[in-house]
């Protein structure tokens, strides 16, 4: 199977999936709204139907609407210095629209104080909005990597507090043999996306990013559920016969990059014409860092407590983790992938991703010699970008590379 | 000395406290422990922010942030803080976690931590938190502190106290006769407390209060300011106080982050227990900083003011790039809105010029006098 068939059986199984949160609704089910970082796990394991508008935007993104929907919240008096996921959101939200027809209502909603900005006040907006109670997940903060054992126990708290409260709200008791279940597929899932991401070390790499960002989806919204690890599973050998066949996800690799914050969704076509350029995208910050940092970092849920292991998923979360965690980070991903150059997408609408971003720059020159490019934009907003300006200036970073190289 | 010159010499406190052999920290934000830094004869210091021409960090901090952190990171950069032996941050926003990060980065020989106060108010933050406080008492002894006991914190919390009383008392005497102390005076008592050692602050805001005269006969349209001023539009005569005085405004009352959301309510005695006790219970649950307080609370507390000291409208000063509190904007202006109140939204880059402020400020106070209840939105 080509990463184009494989792209088609996701996106079936993506349309499908905003079928079932509407009937779910139809049918009664909770319903609940939450940051793209979860918990799914363990509302999967209470019956809860996750609804991720994020995602949602970046499919927005991909459909080219996102300016209209930026648009309508900015005439909400939402400002247009608030991230884009926000203001897209919020936009589809008062319009009622969005690329697959309006979201369903929430019957709750869960945010992240610790996450970011945004994925507490936003959140706060829909509830609202919408009438509907809010839960705001907290966690510390690890300034260095190293959670302290009270850190741990806050953070199992807040999830336990959250299984309260969904019973509260839903009537439906919390089971921990559910729980576990979901914890097991989740570990599962993030061990073979782990695996998948291995094999892009070799060389041509049998998937980019442009690949990976979609692969994501899963492991944001599925997480907890077998289709996650059938999917993985699939991918996963499906690569490997790729790498038997020295396969690479370009006709050619000349050149391989780093890449860092979230892809520009309305405009995938940059990894594209990348790689098209023999510019191989092989290893990222976004599909790597973030969700899964903890199983970068080696950590795999076998505690035998489904409780902490979701905490521990949660506390190495690239948002939860500070400057000295990140360098780490990105200076393993472009040692270990073997990258020649880095990217560095500065985005107005993510600053816990981008503060920071000059020293990563800095350290991956001074440690591994790498050189970096560097682009000003916002993820789901067009007007923030001109393609042809960036890849003007993208071929002459890629022009210096090659000379270095040679 | 009034508390502009302490402001205008802000470094003097810090470093005669080194003189001393204490240590100093610098801190963002009244969400940090500064009892407990003081009862281990720590001296806690505000960051104080000036807006300028930001050269150094411009290089390290891209350019849609807010000037606090760029104010911070350039007096780092700039060797201002040299004195510092290390520094505390709450987590009141992404921007300050970042720039954290990047000092912890620049000066890995020093002292960082970022400092969560949980917004929940259960047994889990309860508990966290009492083990965080425990562990920073110890992390700062092994920097040099004095060990924390529970006297020497018991006698910081009364300290800390004293102050939070002295400052809701300025407050409450301006908001009931605000012609008789100027809004600079009230905030810059406010923010020398960040940078004095408490008990000589207490000692000059009692002076203070003593100042006052309690029956002014000056009327105008009542003001409540929310937002954020920077400390040097505050000492070196900010455009906005000027135009509210010509335009026969008075400010009865703050929600700024320089001003009254410092954490005012007192530490409750800890009645022969554990003093940390009462310090967990004072630093945890809902907080002034936005990203830790829903809107609607933050409306209610602005509406209590002004059915308290008469306020007829809200001036809302947010800095450009503060993502918490342009969340809370719509929010807070539909709410006071719908109780009647009018609001003017001010977004603030720089220094507050005088042109267009000047207009709409005057606009403003105009509508507000003539009572036309309608809301002002840039």
């Amino acid at each position: 199977m080509s990463n184009k068939e494989i792209a088609q059986v996701r996106k079936a199984y993506t349309k499908g999936y905003y079928a079932r949160i509407k009937e779910a609704k139809k049918q009664g089910r909770p319903v609940a709204y939450t940051t793209a970082l979860g918990p799914t796990e363990l509302l999967y394991a209470m019956g809860v139907e996750v609804c991720m508008p994020e995602n949602y935007v970046t499919i927005c993104c991909a459909k080219q609407m996102a300016k209209d929907f930026c648009e309508e919240a900015e005439t909400r008096s939402i400002s247009p210095d608030l991230c884009s996921y926000a203001r897209c959101g919020l936009g589809m939200m008062y319009a009622q629209d969005g690329p697959m027809g309006a979201l369903p209502e929430p019957d709750f909603i869960v945010g992240a104080v610790s996450a970011c900005d945004p994925h507490a006040k936003w959140w706060e907006l829909k509830a609202r909005h919408y009438h509907v109670p809010l839960f705001l997940i907290d966690a510390p903060y690890t300034l260095y990597g190293k959670a302290k054992p009270h850190d741990e126990i806050w953070m199992i708290s807040e999830l336990k507090r959250l299984a309260d409260f969904v019973e509260e709200h839903t009537g439906r008791p919390f089971k921990e043999d559910h729980f576990r279940e979901c914890i097991r597929l989740s570990g599962e899932a993030h061990a073979t996306f782990a695996e998948i991401q291995e094999l892009r070390k070799h060389i041509p790499a049998p998937r980019g990013m442009r690949e990976m960002v979609g692969d994501l989806f899963y492991l944001i919204t599925q997480a907890g559920r077998q289709e996650s690890v059938d999917y993985y599973r699939m991918v996963l050998d499906e690569i490997r016969k790729g790498v038997a066949r020295g396969e690479g996800v370009g006709e050619e690799e000349k050149i391989r990059l780093y890449f860092h914050n979230i892809p520009l969704w309305f405009n995938l076509q940059t990894l594209d014409w990348l790689t098209a350029q023999g510019a191989v995208v092989a290893m990222d910050f976004y599909t790597n860092h973030v969700w899964h940092g903890y199983f970068f970092d080696g950590g795999r849920f076998d505690s035998g407590d489904p409780f902490k292991d979701l905490a521990r998923k949660w506390l190495f979360f690239d948002n939860h983790v500070g400057l000295p965690v990140k360098l780490a980070r990105s200076l393993r991903s472009a040692r270990e992938w073997g990258c020649q150059g880095a990217i560095f997408f500065s985005n107005r609408s993510c600053k816990v991703y981008s503060i920071g971003q000059p020293e990563q720059m800095r350290v991956l020159k001074e440690e591994l010699g790498i050189s970096s490019f560097t682009f000003e934009a916002e993820m789901a907003d067009p007007r923030s970008f001109s393609m042809d300006r960036w890849t003007e200036r993208v071929d002459l970073f890629l022009d210096i590379i090659a000379n270095a190289e040679r | 000395m009034d508390f502009k010159d302490v402001l205008k010499d802000r470094h003097r406190w810090a470093l005669q406290h080194k003189e001393m052999g204490g240590l100093v920290m610098g801190c963002y934000s009244a969400m940090v422990p500064e009892e407990l830094m003081w009862s281990c004869g720590v001296l806690p210091i505000q960051f104080l922010m000036s807006h300028g021409n930001y050269e150094e960090s411009q290089v390290i901090l891209p350019p849609y942030v807010c000037d606090c952190s760029k104010s911070i990171l350039e007096d780092y950069m700039n060797g201002i803080y040299g004195y510092l032996d290390g520094l505390i941050v709450s987590h009141v926003c992404e921007t300050i976690r970042g720039l954290a990060g990047i000092l912890s980065v620049r000066w890995p020989e020093r002292f960082v931590q970022v400092f969560t106060a949980p917004a929940g108010k259960d047994p889990g933050a309860r508990s966290y938190l009492k083990a965080e406080l425990m562990s920073l008492a110890e992390r700062l002894q092994r920097l040099g502190a004095v060990p924390m006991t529970e006297e020497r914190l018991e006698a910081a919390i009364s300290v800390y106290n004293e102050n939070r009383g002295l400052i809701s008392e300025v407050y409450r005497v301006r908001g009931e006769n605000p012609g008789a102390v100027e809004a600079e005076q009230v905030l810059s008592a406010v923010m020398s407390a960040g940078i004095m050692p408490r008990p000589q602050h207490n000692h000059m805001l009692r002076e203070f209060l003593k100042t006052i005269r309690k029956d002014p006969d000056v009327t105008g349209t009542r003001i409540i300011l929310s937002g954020l001023l920077f400390e040097n539009e505050v000492v070196e005569g900010s455009n906005l106080f000027p135009i509210l005085r010509e335009s026969h405004a008075l400010v009865v009352w703050d929600d700024l982050a320089s001003g009254m959301r410092y954490r005012l309510e007192p530490v409750e005695n800890s009645r022969g227990g554990d003093p940390l006790d009462p310090l967990v219970e004072s630093l945890m649950g809902p907080q002034p900083a936005p990203l830790r307080s829903p809107a609607e609370r933050k409306a209610g507390m602005l509406l209590q003011a002004a059915r308290e000291y008469g306020g007829e409208g809200v001036i809302f000063l947010i800095p450009k790039y503060c993502d918490p509190m342009l969340f809370d904007i719509p929010t807070l202006t539909q709410i006071l809105k719908e109780k009647g109140f009018p609001t003017l939204f001010l977004e603030v880059s720089g220094p507050l010029a005088a042109g267009q402020m000047r207009t709409r400020v005057e606009a403003f106070v105009e509508m507000v006098s003539g009572l036309s209840g309608d809301s002002v939105w840039a």
